[in-house]
Parts: structure tokens; C-alpha cells; sequence
């Protein structure tokens, strides 16, 4: 892990990765911390870790695969329920094709 | 009748006893939320209607069946706001889901409601489970009931707050870093993480999935076994969930030390913690000591990077898990926007906090084209070596002793403008999560300001039986839970 200059550039670009917006206060303040974060973090560095494979999960078993009976899922009203906007059944989100 | 002492093994002795009704019993719980949160803010939603409704049915199965009562019937539970539960609003501490209806009941909820609780509220959080102090939750900061200018901790701080000061008579919070012991340490109770793929995540809302896990908070070790033989087990919705047998807890609270061989880390291991903290540890060293248990040092050599993986690590699972919140199918949608993208954008803007989008930038760093190998990979590599520390440290010991955290409670806003050195307060108990062990937070005293200090036991994998043991002989020697007759609201 090199040394990361968390610049205006890198923010801007990870905020459009992550579809988030940040105001006048955070972009600073986020900017700075993150520094700060990502330079503690290069400590892993002195650490060999060559050989070593990475632990990708909490405990290391395949997935335990249930049996493939069908059962009862959500209405259409119940899944629909918290819809910020709905229409004719289906979410409704902003024209996406001009 | 005084409730604010009682936890679930007293309070079923009362039903049983029909010295009170489960309807009376949950209009009390009620009416001391009521009465409190305004001073706590432990609370997010108090449910009283369904409360009273659930609560009525238990005492009709009571009155048809004594004999073979379900093992939670009619005890009133509040729960943390992090499980979904049907037709009771939701938050995760969140603005985003500030007004969110789920339309079924995570798996955890529904053994409870499967045992006879009674699910009376959801407690306050810090925003998606993000934080060490509680000041991240959307719904205001909760106050620690041993002072209330201190933090009970976080995530789980409404939990805590809640059981300590008899809101309610048990809970079940959430532990990705330490959110289910290290507000238990600060606020004088017990809470337990069982060992990842012990407790079903299924509608458990999503923080880090591979170190969230979810685990009971109480006033007594009893009541862990109770709680944690209703929430464990295989559960066919998430396939992380083990099928190893969920023994019956409540069988093993005899406190027999005679097995026990107790693992401690050299004095070096605890560098530039507060004084009392550690004379608090080397105390429950001393008692075990006492009593012949077998004192083991261990060594944990990577430890110490075990910040530093678990924030490169808990913040990438969470910038994927967090993606699912665009305004689109629940939850909250701006006002303000030109289209779809500015929709996404705008909606996650106002709907998440400072700490959340802080995580989710640096996930998403972590795991973007570039930096993948050099931080994700190379933590979960670290990850491993933490992992086999513990792993070759129990071919020696049963049982691992250590602080909990590095302080006592610290005071409401101290650390808010530094997220780093919050985010170190988790050093002890961020590396039992990276293993994915079952360990046990329990008071070892108070400091000279009154302020509770605790201790936790860790243990091997699926060995939550072997840690209640211990748990229960350290909580009869030492009298632990004397402290929580300090807390009078």
C-alpha cells in the first residue's frame, strides 16, 4: 500500500462511484479525514502477506444451500408499501429514455 | 410493583406465579418508556398497541396452558431498531428509513415472537449500526443512565441505556466491531456476540455482512442462555447460518472452573490504557487465579492491525450494502431533482449522515479499480493472520480475558469531530469479529467516577455454552451485576 494523496479529484471520483453527493462542509472535512484514515491504514504495509490467502467470510463453509421448495412470497400491495412513488402497480422512478 | 430491577428469569417466575398478567406487566414496560426516554432517548418507537395486543394473547395461552408455556411467553422485550419487524416502523437509526413499514418480521423476530416475547419497541442506534457513541443516530444521541453527560456506547446504546436502567427487562442488539459489548461495558451489563453463523441475519439490516451477528443484552447470564436458545440456530433464509446444534444454554450456568484454562495477553498488549481499566482486568485475572484456574499467556501478534482491516473491510461490505438505498423502492426520496441519476445521488445526500457517507466513500475506495489489491485484498489477508493467532492461542487455552475497551465512558460530543480515534476505542473488540468468535462482555467494577468498566471472554467457534460457563462462575464469584443497583431512574 502506497502512499494516497486523497485529493479533490479522488473524492469527486469516489463520490460519483458511490452515487453520492456531499455539500460545501463535508467535501473539505471528508477530504481531510479520509487522509487522515488512509494513513493509519498503510501500516498494513509492514505485514508479509505473501502466501497467505485471503479470509473473505466470517466462518469458512460453503453456503449452506436450502431445498428448493417453493413458498409464499410478498403481495404485490406489501412490496409496493414503502414505494417513494408507485404507478399502476410498479415503482415509478424519473423518464430514463429522452 | 417495581420492574426496574427485574429481567427475564424473574419476570417469567412472576407470570407463572400469576402474581401479575402479562397486559399489566406490558403496560408498565409502556409507561416507563414513556416516562423515561424523554430524559434517555433510548427508545426510537414505542409500540403500545401491538404491544398490549401480543401481551393479551399471552395471557390467554397462560390461562389455557400453564403447564406447557412457550419460554418467552408474555415477557415484554424491546429490541434494536436494526431488525425489521412486520407493520412496526423500522428506522436503523436512519433518516433515510425514518418512515419505513416493513412488510414482514426478520428471523430473529420471529423466534422471539415463535417463544412468547412481546416486542414492545425499538431501541435507538447509531446509523446503521455505525459508530461507537451513539451520536450518529438520525433520532438524537442516547445518554448513558450511570451519567447522563456520557455516551452508553454504540451501536447498540439504546439497548444498553435501556436494559441498565430497566426499560426493559432484556434486548437484542447487533456487535459488526464491538456494538453489542463495548455499550454493555459502558453501561454495566452483559452482552454477548455468538460466534458468526450462530444467529440468522435474515432481516437484519445489512451493515457488514460477513462480521454482523446478532446477540442478546441482559442483567444476568441467565438470561443470555434464555434469550440465545430462542434467537440460534440454521435458518434456511440466510445461508451463512450453521446446522451445529443449538445446545440447550440454559444447562450450562453451573460456573464449574474446573475446565477452564484462562488465556491473558503479557502486560505489553495494553500500552496507553486508562490505569483503572486495566487494575479492573488484572482483578478478574487475580479472582480466577484464586480460584485455581490455570492462567495462560498468549500471544496476538497481529492484533494491533486489527483497526486498520476491519475499517477497510466493514466500510467496503457496507458501501456495496449500502447501494441498496436509492430512493426507489422504499425509504426515503428527494424532492429535488433534473433525473434518475440526480434522483440516486440527491436521495442518499440527504438521506444518510456524516459517519455513513464517510464509510461508504472509503469502502468504495477500498475496493475501486486500482486500490482493490492494495487495501481489500491485503486486509483480508490480515485478516487471516488475526484469525490464526486465535486460532493457535486456543490449542492452549479455553477461554481468552480481556478489556473490553481502552476507557470508560467517554462525554457526549467528545470525539465526534475525530472519527479516527473513535474508531481505535475499538481495538479490542474489532478482532473477535474479524475471527468471527463468540465472546461475552461482563462489569468488572466501577472506575472512581462511577463509570462502568468491563471485561469480555472469548471463545472457540460454536463454544457459546463453554463461554456461558464462565460467564456464570465470574458473575457468582464476583458479583458483578451489584452495580446495576447504582442506576435509580
Amino acid at each position: 500500500m502506497y502512499k494516497i494523496r486523497v485529493d479533490d479529484g479522488l473524492i469527486k471520483h469516489i463520490c460519483n462511484l458511490s452515487m453520492l453527493e456531499l455539500n460545501d462542509r463535508e467535501f473539505p472535512e471528508f477530504r481531510e479525514q479520509l487522509q487522515k484514515i488512509l494513513d493509519y491504514m498503510s501500516m498494513l504495509d509492514e505485514v508479509d502477506t505473501e502466501n497467505v490467502p485471503p479470509m473473505f467470510g466470517g466462518i469458512e463453509c460453503p453456503p449452506l444451500m436450502r431445498m428448493d421448495i417453493p413458498f409464499e412470497s410478498l403481495s404485490r400491495s406489501q412490496v409496493l408499501q414503502n414505494a417513494p412513488a408507485e404507478k399502476e402497480g410498479l415503482f415509478e422512478i424519473p423518464k430514463v429514455i429522452e | 410493583m417495581d420492574i426496574s430491577k427485574l429481567g427475564i428469569f424473574e419476570i417469567k417466575n412472576l407470570l407463572l406465579k400469576r402474581k401479575i398478567c402479562c397486559v399489566e406487566l406490558t403496560k408498565l414496560y409502556l409507561e416507563r418508556a414513556h416516562k423515561l426516554n424523554p430524559i434517555l432517548n433510548a427508545f426510537i418507537t414505542i409500540a403500545d398497541e401491538s404491544a398490549i395486543l401480543d401481551a393479551r394473547r399471552s395471557d390467554e395461552n397462560i390461562q389455557k396452558n400453564i403447564d406447557s408455556i412457550r419460554p418467552l411467553e408474555g415477557v415484554p422485550i424491546a429490541i434494536k431498531d436494526i431488525f425489521v419487524t412486520q407493520n412496526l416502523r423500522t428506522t436503523c437509526g436512519s433518516k433515510i428509513l425514518a418512515n419505513f413499514i416493513p412488510p414482514y418480521d426478520a428471523t430473529v423476530v420471529k423466534r422471539l415472537k415463535d417463544s412468547g416475547a412481546v416486542i414492545f419497541g425499538k431501541l435507538n442506534m447509531d446509523e446503521f449500526a455505525m459508530g461507537s457513541s451513539n451520536e450518529n443516530s438520525y433520532f438524537g444521541p442516547v445518554k448513558n443512565p450511570f451519567s447522563p453527560d456520557r455516551t452508553p456506547g454504540g451501536s447498540s446504546g439504546g439497548s444498553a441505556a435501556a436494559v441498565a436502567a430497566g426499560l426493559t427487562p432484556a434486548s437484542i442488539g447487533t456487535d459488526t466491531g464491538g456494538s453489542i459489548r463495548q455499550p454493555a461495558a459502558f453501561c454495566g451489563i452483559i452482552g454477548m456476540k455468538p460466534s458468526y453463523g450462530r444467529v440468522s441475519r435474515y432481516g437484519m439490516i445489512a451493515f457488514a455482512s460477513s462480521l454482523d451477528q446478532a446477540g442478546p443484552m441482559c442483567r444476568s447470564v441467565r438470561d443470555c442462555a434464555i434469550l440465545l436458545e430462542s434467537i440460534a440456530g440454521n435458518d434456511p433464509k440466510d445461508s451463512t447460518t450453521m446446522t451445529t446444534p443449538v445446545p440447550h444454554y440454559s444447562e450450562w450456568l453451573a460456573g464449574d472452573p474446573s475446565d477452564i484454562r484462562l488465556g491473558v495477553l503479557k502486560e505489553g498488549y495494553y500500552e496507553g490504557i486508562n490505569p483503572e481499566v486495566l487494575k479492573a482486568y488484572l482483578r478478574v485475572v487475580e479472582l480466577f487465579a484464586k480460584h485455581n484456574v490455570p492462567i495462560v499467556e498468549i500471544e496476538l501478534p497481529h492484533i494491533k492491525y486489527a483497526v486498520a482491516v476491519y475499517y477497510i473491510i466493514a466500510t467496503s461490505e457496507a458501501s456495496s450494502n449500502l447501494a441498496r438505498y436509492d430512493g426507489v423502492r422504499y425509504g426515503h426520496r428527494s424532492e429535488d431533482y433534473r433525473n434518475l441519476k440526480d434522483m440516486y445521488k440527491k436521495t442518499r445526500m440527504e438521506g444518510f449522515g456524516d459517519e455513513v457517507k464517510r464509510r461508504i466513500l472509503l469502502g468504495t475506495f477500498a475496493l475501486s479499480s486500482g486500490y482493490y489489491d492494495a487495501f481489500f485484498r491485503k486486509a483480508s489477508q490480515v485478516r487471516r493472520l488475526i484469525a490464526n493467532d486465535f486460532y493457535r492461542a486456543f490449542s492452549k487455552v479455553t477461554t481468552i480475558l480481556m478489556p473490553v475497551t481502552p476507557d470508560v465512558a467517554f462525554r457526549l460530543g467528545e470525539r465526534v469531530s475525530d472519527p479516527l480515534s473513535m474508531y481505535l476505542s475499538d481495538i479490542f473488540t474489532i478482532p473477535v469479529n474479524l475471527a468471527g468468535l463468540p465472546s461475552i462482555s461482563m462489569p468488572a467494577g466501577l472506575n472512581r467516577d462511577n463509570l462502568p468498566i468491563g471485561v469480555q471472554f472469548i471463545g472457540k467457534p460454536f463454544d457459546e455454552h463453554s463461554l456461558l460457563n464462565v460467564a456464570a462462575f465470574y458473575e457468582r464469584e464476583s458479583s458483578c451485576m451489584e452495580i446495576l443497583s447504582r442506576v435509580s431512574l
